[in-house]
């Protein structure tokens, strides 16, 4: 595809490590902002089921109630406390899309590094099917998959590693591949160093930066995408109280009670924000250019 | 404070005692200070500094170009008797382009790459100069084939990529002079471009400014080269000039101590004088209440620490030094004198050859086209044991595809290179571990050579656990710390990471990587090319030093004919991937035979044979 | 350890066959790639297994399952039914549908209208909103400006689709009752009937792209605005709008224009989910629908279409990106 023809990572695409401290990181507007948001949704998260006036799938009251000093934010169409459900259906949001990076990341990172350090026939290889993964559609291959196998969170995250992996690939094996040529690298590789030592000593430690970018790129879309999922109905199934879940449900309440509606769909919303505003921070806070270059 | 002109006449470009700073997150940092320049027209100005020196930044001050954060805290520029550092942008517009010029450094990007060569001319000629499109054409093909262009008015027609980077530089320059201006900046126009290419360009500025009448800046860090195509030569550190006069005076006999030392570091082909590195590194700030050259400077006393002004020694000199008085006119041309200079390429025909690089050919599939490209070209060479082989030649040429071929790091297609008369296989990871401790390489770029992840401590450990098992786990300390003294670096740097190091720092911890492993053949890959001429002298003297105390072969690439004088005992020329000339390197560099010598010869800037240089030389 | 030349390639004395037109080969890989998209579509039902039980549910006989299986050529080995299937699909027949029982043209063809009414015109709204913006800030906004807009937009790119929809939807068509929530009206009468039906659902995808191109247009413009060949013609006294238009577009729109060829898998996504949320009778819908009650027949044509079309588009892309770009133009000859 026409990104490989502009595609022209070099190593000062690559960012350098920097003294700098978590302080400093924090002082970028995005970076501060993003980590009190994130720590304040995790909070909920943890806390909510503690602290929820009833269970998630209780029956508590008159079905469609609009907000009340005893259901703060109303009842849903079955009659159960909608506060209740938020503090209990952030977890899934959350782990879901930390379950499927984490998995796409570590076969990436492996593939990645080796395909990108060792060029030749492994390379050509790696980037065919990395094309050719590339040129479906993620939602479309999702979709597919959903309707071979049913929905599901276990199909979903599954799936959406599976999708995701080829991005995360392409990325680690251009940070390699623009790493590989430095001199340190070619002064290893006369000393006769192994393999190993090249690709987790030498290269590793120097793609650092734009892995983490990566993983909170990653992290943000994935979050993005399960949500969605769950809002069509693929993803995590009702009765579960899952944020996309209540929003697909409760939309059924939007003229009667936006709030049921809003809140679970705006704490998705901030809690990608707070990834996304993360992942801003750490692309400028290494100068990472990677990402601007692959268009990811 | 002395201003050393101050009669200008119209269309003068002039800063009067500029100083400028730039501002970011809060803080300011001040790069020049009390600058004083004027151009005349018809006139070169060279003005000449190590990286840091803050002589770009005077580029573009001159012509009223401010980056964002650029601030000017004293002084002013003055044009044609105006301010043009309160002129508007409106202002500046009108005489940007029209009568104030500028080429860029970066050859390659200094023409825009989606535009064709027509449209980068028609554009200013029709604005500037009223002319309509046929006009502005005929006059774009006239100054195409001034600066020597083949086919103009096809040329005019393409695009800057489909230009060599020489023949871009050619085109930027006619783009400058083709709307007649009065005033030409030159920054590092030549640099990044091979010496015959240099050679070429620089005769095109020199001939096409004077014959324009133009007042011409030029910035460069080559002294040399400004000393040769200049009139007069200004000399920059730390942000103020230090020394400024008639360019042949200047270079002849320097007054100021910076002048005298850079004069003294600069690797020539044609004096046997030995290289003198500055010590220390280039001060990164503009001094306060100090000389700015002080802490690196050999004459130094306690009176130095004051500001110091710049003073007239003659209606056409200055210098910035409290001692002028005291010290005497120095001669970088007498130290040959006092220096031993031993011909040691006598000998080497009676030693063994360590190396023998046997019908060596290096052929590398082009990605996206089907040409292969021929890197290295049957190449047969001999190293003698404890000799230092010097490989010269243009970006290009194959010289460090060969040297990559002999450290393992690249394939050859054919031949063979043999150590010690047994062959070595093709890859370091193929050849066994004595045989890798004996060939250690040094490599160019001193911000890649070492891992940016490990201390410098990690990187010198090791080559000893890898070569080195003689030495036991609790001694590897102390071998790293003496090898650290070795290359003249303090211990404590051991900790550190290489951000924490300058260039010259970092290239000393790569040799001392390299003569950990006790090698018996060194490899240096351009090892002081990305470094400022000052601290090249200290590594080469280091290098040059460590040689011939540990009687290492070294076998050196370059591609500074000086700096192969100065490593070198023998030298090959390369061109194309093949030789075209060997031999010993005093009688190489004096009496070359094969034609590409010469011309590479007679493409180094001279100061001494100015007039032969521009004219074309052979 | 392997030792590979990491730069220039192996060394290699063999001459290269000689190289088709550019686009030619990319044509060729993309129609590889769309064959090797129907074997992965094909392979993940055939892994699956028979959905025949799922569908029609844990109490059919199992005549209804031996007669489903029969009409849906399930009982023919997978290799049997992937050629049928294809050689249905060039002879224009894309086979019957699980739910429907029907042909599946039939169920797809009245959505197909308004699905791509609807993506051209988000598209069109992408481009039209994004380029000058992002052109536009990354040439000229500076300081708190630039850092507002910045954040504006990572804030946007981080909503999904369906949570930007529900926001638009509640102030829009709730709040101010501007537009209409529900576009079913779409369905009923010709394909501009009810414009109106149109507006949220393309905004809402639309919002799904445009920070993502104002970032990059943006990111590109800075870029090249800072090259040595733009200060050196603003000090050759070249003025905006010329600056901007003749000498920073043409450098910084390539990436942008492959971006916006692969955007339309982005703008799928943002489809599948507007189409939902607003019940808009298109394609998106029907690919939701289609994967939640597993039609697979159904899925697998609209994934052959999707998958065309994204093909087309990029290889759109590719070709203006090689026209505009004149040094690409000569590399790839």
């Amino acid at each position: 595809m026409s990104a490989d023809v502009l595609k022209n990572v070099t190593a000062a695409d690559v960012p350098l490590p920097r003294q700098r401290s978590l302080r400093s990181f924090l002082a970028i507007p995005q970076g501060g902002f993003g980590v009190g948001l994130l720590l304040l949704l995790l909070a909920l998260v943890v806390v909510g089921p503690f602290i929820a006036p009833d269970s998630p799938n209780e029956i508590s009251d008159q079905p469609i109630l609009g907000p009340s000093a005893q259901h703060w934010l109303g009842t849903d169409s079955y009659g159960r406390d909608i506060l209740s459900r938020v503090l209990h259906g952030g977890a899934s949001v959350i782990l879901l899309p930390l379950l499927a990076v984490s998995a796409a990341m570590v076969v990436a990172t492996l593939v990645g590094l080796v395909a990108g350090y060792l060029g030749g026939k492994v390379d050509a290889v790696v980037t065919w099917v990395i094309n050719i993964a590339l040129a479906i559609p993620s939602y479309l291959a999702v979709l597919v998959v959903v309707a071979a196998f049913g929905g599901g969170g276990a199909v979903v995250v599954t799936a959406v590693a599976v999708v995701y992996a080829p991005y995360i690939t392409r990325v680690i094996r251009s940070a390699t591949q623009a790493i590989a040529p430095r001199e340190f690298v070619l002064a290893a590789r006369a000393r006769g160093e192994s393999l190993g030592w090249i690709l987790f000593r030498e290269i590793t430690p120097n793609i650092g930066p734009t892995l983490l970018v990566e993983i909170a790129l990653r992290f943000t879309y994935a979050i993005m995408f399960i949500a969605s999922l769950s809002f069509l109905g693929l993803g995590v199934q009702p009765p579960s109280a899952n944020w996309g879940v209540m929003v697909a449900q409760n939309r059924a309440l939007l003229l009667v009670s936006p709030v049921g509606v809003l809140v679970p769909a705006l704490l998705i919303g901030v809690l990608a924000i707070a990834v996304n505003l993360i992942a801003d921070a750490l692309t400028q806070f290494f100068g990472d250019r990677i990402h601007e270059r692959l268009m990811v | 404070m002395t201003t050393t002109q101050t009669a200008r006449t119209d269309g003068d470009l002039a800063a009067e005692g500029l100083s400028v700073g730039y501002r970011a997150r809060g803080g300011l940092t001040q790069v020049l200070a009390d600058v004083t320049v004027t151009l005349h027209s018809g006139q070169i100005l060279g003005l000449a500094g190590e990286s840091g020196s803050g002589k770009s930044t005077l580029a573009l001050s001159l012509l009223g170009y401010r980056v964002s954060g650029q601030e000017t805290l004293a002084g002013r520029v003055a044009f044609d008797g105006r301010d043009l550092d309160g002129a508007s942008i409106k202002e500046l517009r009108k005489v940007w382009g029209a009568r104030l010029a500028y080429l860029p450094q970066d050859t390659a990007t200094s023409l825009n790459p989606a535009l064709t060569i027509r449209r980068h001319f028609v554009e200013g000629l029709r604005r500037h100069r009223g002319l309509d499109t046929a006009a502005a054409v005929a006059r774009s093909a006239e100054w195409l084939a001034r600066v020597e262009i083949p086919e103009p008015e096809t040329a005019l027609h393409k695009y800057p990529h489909q230009f060599s980077g020489g023949q871009q530089q050619r085109i930027a320059l006619a783009l400058a002079l083709s709307v007649e201006p009065e005033v030409l900046i030159l920054d590092e126009p030549t640099t990044g471009l091979d010496v015959v290419t240099q050679a070429h360009v620089n005769r095109l500025i020199v001939t096409l400014a004077r014959d324009a009448g133009i007042a011409a800046l030029y910035v460069s860090h080559n002294l040399a080269l400004l000393a040769t195509v200049c009139d007069e030569l200004a000399i920059m550190y730390a942000g103020q000039i230090v020394e400024q006069g008639i360019a042949a005076q200047v270079y002849a006999a320097p007054r100021h101590p910076y002048t005298a030392a850079l004069i003294g570091a600069v690797p020539t082909i044609a004096s046997d004088r030995p290289l003198h590195g500055i010590p220390g590194i280039p001060r990164p700030s503009v001094p306060v209440h100090t000389c700015g050259f002080a802490q690196r400077c050999t004459f130094r006393t306690d009176a130095c620490e004051t500001d110091i002004p710049l003073v007239a020694l003659a209606d056409d000199r200055a210098a910035r030094c409290i001692r002028l008085d005291e010290l005497p006119t120095f001669d970088p041309s007498a130290e040959h004198t006092t220096a031993v200079v031993v011909d040691r390429a006598t000998a080497a025909k009676d030693l063994d050859a360590i190396l023998t690089v046997d019908n060596v050919g290096v052929v590398f599939a082009r990605p996206g086209s089907g040409e292969p490209f021929v890197a290295v070209d049957d190449v047969s060479v001999r190293v003698p044991a404890g000799r230092a082989l010097g490989i010269a030649g243009e970006s290009g040429s194959g010289k460090s595809t060969l040297l990559r071929a002999i450290a393992g790091l690249v394939r050859p297609s054919s031949g063979t290179i043999s150590y010690r008369g047994a062959a070595l296989a093709s890859t370091a990871g193929e050849r066994p571990v004595a045989l890798r401790r004996a060939i250690q390489i040094v490599f160019q770029n001193p911000d890649a050579t070492l891992n940016p992840r490990h201390t410098v401590y990690q990187s010198l450990e090791r080559p000893l656990k890898l070569f080195r098992p003689d030495i036991a786990k609790r001694d590897r300390r102390d071998a790293v710390a003496a090898m650290m003294r070795q290359v003249r670096l303090a211990p404590d740097l051991l900790d550190r990471y290489p951000r924490n190091l300058s260039g010259g720092q970092r290239q000393r911890v790569a040799i001392g990587r390299a003569l950990l492993a006790e090698p018996e053949v060194l490899l240096c890959d351009e090892v002081t090319s990305a470094l400022d001429v000052s601290v090249q002298a200290s590594i080469l003297e280091l290098l040059v030093g460590l040689q011939a105390e540990r009687e290492l072969t070294v076998v050196f690439v370059t591609h500074d004919l000086g700096v192969l004088r100065a490593v070198a005992d023998e030298a090959i020329i390369l061109q194309n991937g093949a030789i075209r000339e060997a031999g010993p390197t005093t009688r190489l560099l004096r009496e070359p035979t094969h034609p590409y010598t010469k011309e590479l010869i007679a493409a180094v800037p001279d100061p001494d044979r100015a007039a032969e240089f521009l004219s074309g030389g052979s | 350890m392997t030792q590979t030349a990491q730069q220039a390639g192996r060394p290699r004395a063999t001459r290269a066959p000689r190289r088709l037109p550019y686009l030619v080969r990319q044509l060729i890989t993309l129609l590889v790639t769309l064959f090797a998209i129907t074997i992965v579509i094909f392979g993940l039902t055939a892994i699956a297994g028979d959905p025949a039980r799922d569908i029609l549910g844990q109490y059919a006989t199992d005549e209804q399952v031996a007669a489903f299986q029969q009409l849906h050529h399930l009982d023919q080995p997978v290799v049997v039914r992937y050629l049928e299937w294809l050689g249905g699909v060039f002879r224009g027949d894309l086979g019957t549908s699980y739910q429907s029982n029907g042909p599946v043209w039939d169920v797809i063809s009245p959505r197909l209208g308004p699905s791509i009414v609807l993506v051209l015109l988000s598209w069109v709204l992408t481009v039209v909103v994004s380029v000058p913006i992002g052109l536009w800030s990354g040439v000229r906004l500076r300081g708190r400006r630039d850092a507002s807009l910045t954040f504006v937009t990572l804030i946007v790119a981080a909503f999904p689709e369906f949570v930007l929809g529900l926001m638009l939807a509640i102030l829009l068509g709730v709040w101010l009752a501007w537009l209409p929530v529900d576009s079913t009206a779409v369905s009923y009468g010709g394909l501009f009937d009810s414009p109106s039906a149109y507006v949220l659902p393309a905004i809402t995808i639309a919002l799904g792209t445009i920070p993502y191109i104002i970032r990059l247009m943006r990111a590109n413009a800075r870029e090249v605005a800072s090259e040595t060949y733009v200060r050196a013609a603003v000090l050759r006294g070249v003025t905006e709008p010329s600056l901007s238009l003749r000498h920073i577009l043409p450098n910084a729109a390539p990436p942008v224009v492959t971006a916006l060829g692969l955007q339309f898998a982005g703008l799928i996504g943002g489809v599948v989910v507007a189409e939902t949320l607003f019940g808009f009778p298109g394609m998106g819908q029907l690919l939701a629908q289609s994967a939640a009650s597993r039609d697979a027949p159904v899925v697998e044509a609209l994934a052959l279409m999707i998958g065309a079309l994204f093909v087309v588009a990029n290889l759109a892309a590719d070709a203006i990106v090689v026209y505009v770009t004149p040094k690409l133009r000569d590399a790839v000859r």
